[in-house]
């Protein structure tokens, strides 16, 4: 008789399902990125550039329907166990994927094009205590390291922004499934916190100018930083078990 | 395979939903079980398919507890009236989909069930009609030949004659793959002859358990004057009663022999066995009903 349905084979289904939608917004970006090559004279980023920033808000969206996929499983017969492992292992492989086809994909628009336009994207800090603003910065100007400078690094950086905010939407989403609308809103409210930190700690670690609001984290040391962003990371995994480990199917 | 529930509760949300139900099914037989709305069926069987975990109490499937095992997992389906509005994919990819989580998964035979129900194969699961969805829904747990398959009300979309297919289907599975087959329904007249034992839930409580037959033979309807008929209803229990003029009538629960019959029929009474629609009407009935 066949085995139930393991981990691994819970992540391939998952990860399947994930980049097909993940094909059709590279797809709809790169029409934008060609468009406004063509239509716009200077100054416009390439396709890297643009999904570095996109893929943020990208991410949160899948992450928060991805809770869907619980009850489906549980349906199918298959635990809640296997569905976090598996989508747990399926959001890194995204994560690392989606730069690298980024990435890919930008090196065949500049061959493409021949001319190709040095990135325009300048970051500068905006620290003007506009919490708000830090908020929409930290999606629109997420760390950011130029792919040109150093390409491990920037792709790196890429996968970190877009995994946590797939985790932070998947909190979310869970949230909302298993406590309901306050609960969920509460779980909004952990995540701001959580990306603020997460910002933060990688602004130490890595160097780069983002968050610089919350001073009061510069006290940390660079290697404490990546110990505690790694730790940051671990949180909403440890959050998204603790709500799914024995969640009701609602039917 | 066998299900056994031993002074299993069950709450949500400060209500009581189940309370101190036990039972046992060990053979792979149909069992109906019944209900009036609010009866606590969906939760009973939210349990025995993993969705649910019980408050207190047991739910044991071959000995183990179901939530979070992935080996009891696989072999139990629980199928219910699903909301697929946001199904993306069509019947083919589902139905070929089911084959890695099914172990018994038959697809040759949920093919020829689409033929039969009329289903299009090519279509988007969310752009059929309800009752085709409910159709589908019965597909998935006869092809799946699951030991355990649950069909919560899922019939209660299709008309007449596709419930009436369902029902041949059913009992033809049910004679080349036994298993525990388990359908909630309040459409007891239709789908009595179905069932080899039935449960009735009462406000959360097991009401009976008991092969149909047996369960038949215990509901008596007697019709005749008042002193024959309080004659025979002494110590029985009597679960309707009705007065028109002078003639009476009494529906009675319990053991009825054939030598009670006979000496009834002698007094001038009307005997006669009641359908497990009428005993369930009866038996279901909130005490504010009656009278």
């Amino acid at each position: 008789m066949n085995k139930p349905v393991q981990i691994h084979q819970a992540a391939f289904i998952m990860l399947q399902a994930q980049l097909t939608w993940t094909l059709w917004y590279m797809g709809i970006l790169l029409l934008v990125n060609v468009a406004r090559l063509i239509f716009s004279a200077d100054g416009i980023d390439t396709f890297y550039n643009h999904a570095f920033v996109a893929s943020n808000v990208y991410m949160l969206v899948i992450g928060i329907i991805t809770i869907s996929f619980m009850p489906y499983f549980v349906e199918m017969g298959v635990t809640r166990k296997s569905y976090f492992y598996g989508n747990a292992i399926a959001s890194i492989c995204l994560s690392i994927l989606i730069p690298v086809f980024a990435y890919v994909l930008t090196i065949f628009e500049k061959l493409i094009l021949a001319n190709f336009k040095e990135p325009t994207f300048n970051i500068e800090s905006a620290a003007d205590g506009n919490f708000i603003g830090d908020l929409l910065q930290s999606i629109l100007i997420t760390p950011y390291v130029d792919m040109e400078a150093n390409v491990l690094l920037s792709l790196a950086v890429f996968s970190l922004n877009i995994f946590v905010f797939y985790l932070i939407g998947w909190l979310i989403g869970t949230a909302f499934y298993r406590l309901g609308v306050i609960g969920g809103i509460l779980f909004i409210a952990i995540s701001i916190v959580l990306i603020a930190a997460k910002d933060s700690m990688q602004r130490i670690a890595m160097d780069l100018p983002l968050f610089e609001t919350y001073a009061f984290f510069a006290a940390v040391p660079s290697r404490v930083a990546y110990i505690l962003l790694v730790v940051i990371m671990f949180i909403p995994l440890i959050l998204i078990r603790t709500l799914t480990k024995r969640a009701p199917i609602k039917i | 395979m066998n299900i056994t529930a031993t002074n299993l509760h069950f709450s949500y949300g400060g209500d009581v939903v189940l309370q101190d139900i036990n039972f046992e099914l060990n053979e792979p037989k149909i069992y109906g079980l019944l209900g009036r709305n609010g009866a606590g069926k969906t939760s009973l069987l939210s349990i025995i398919g993993s969705f649910r975990e019980p408050s207190s109490g047991k739910m044991l499937i071959n000995g183990e507890a179901p939530f979070e095992n992935a080996e009891i997992m696989q072999q139990v389906a629980f199928l219910y009236n699903k909301d697929n509005s946001g199904e993306t994919d069509s019947v083919k990819t589902l139905l070929k989909g089911l084959q890695i989580y099914r172990p018994y998964f038959d697809y040759e035979y949920a093919l020829e069930l689409v033929k039969k129900f009329k289903l299009d194969l090519k279509e988007n699961l969310s752009n059929l009609s309800t009752g085709k969805q409910s159709a589908f829904n019965v597909i998935v747990g006869l092809a799946s030949r699951t030991p355990i398959t649950i069909f919560d009300e899922v019939y209660l979309g299709m008309d007449a004659p596709a419930r009436d297919l369902f029902y041949k289907e059913l009992l033809k599975e049910q004679e080349r793959h036994p298993r525990i087959m388990i359908l909630s329904t309040h459409l007891v007249s239709e789908m009595d002859y179905l069932f080899d034992e039935v449960l009735i839930l009462k406000e959360g409580r097991l009401l009976l358990h008991e092969a149909y037959e047996d369960l038949l033979s215990r509901g008596v309807n007697l019709i005749g004057s008042k002193e024959a008929i309080d004659a025979f209803s002494k110590n029985k229990e009597i679960v309707h009663h009705e007065q028109l003029g002078d003639t009476f009538s009494v529906t009675l629960y319990g053991e009825f022999n054939d030598m009670e019959r006979q000496q009834a029929r002698e007094r001038g009474l009307q005997v006669r066995n009641i359908s497990l629609q009428d005993l369930f009407i009866q038996l279901t009935k909130e005490d504010e009903d009656n009278e």
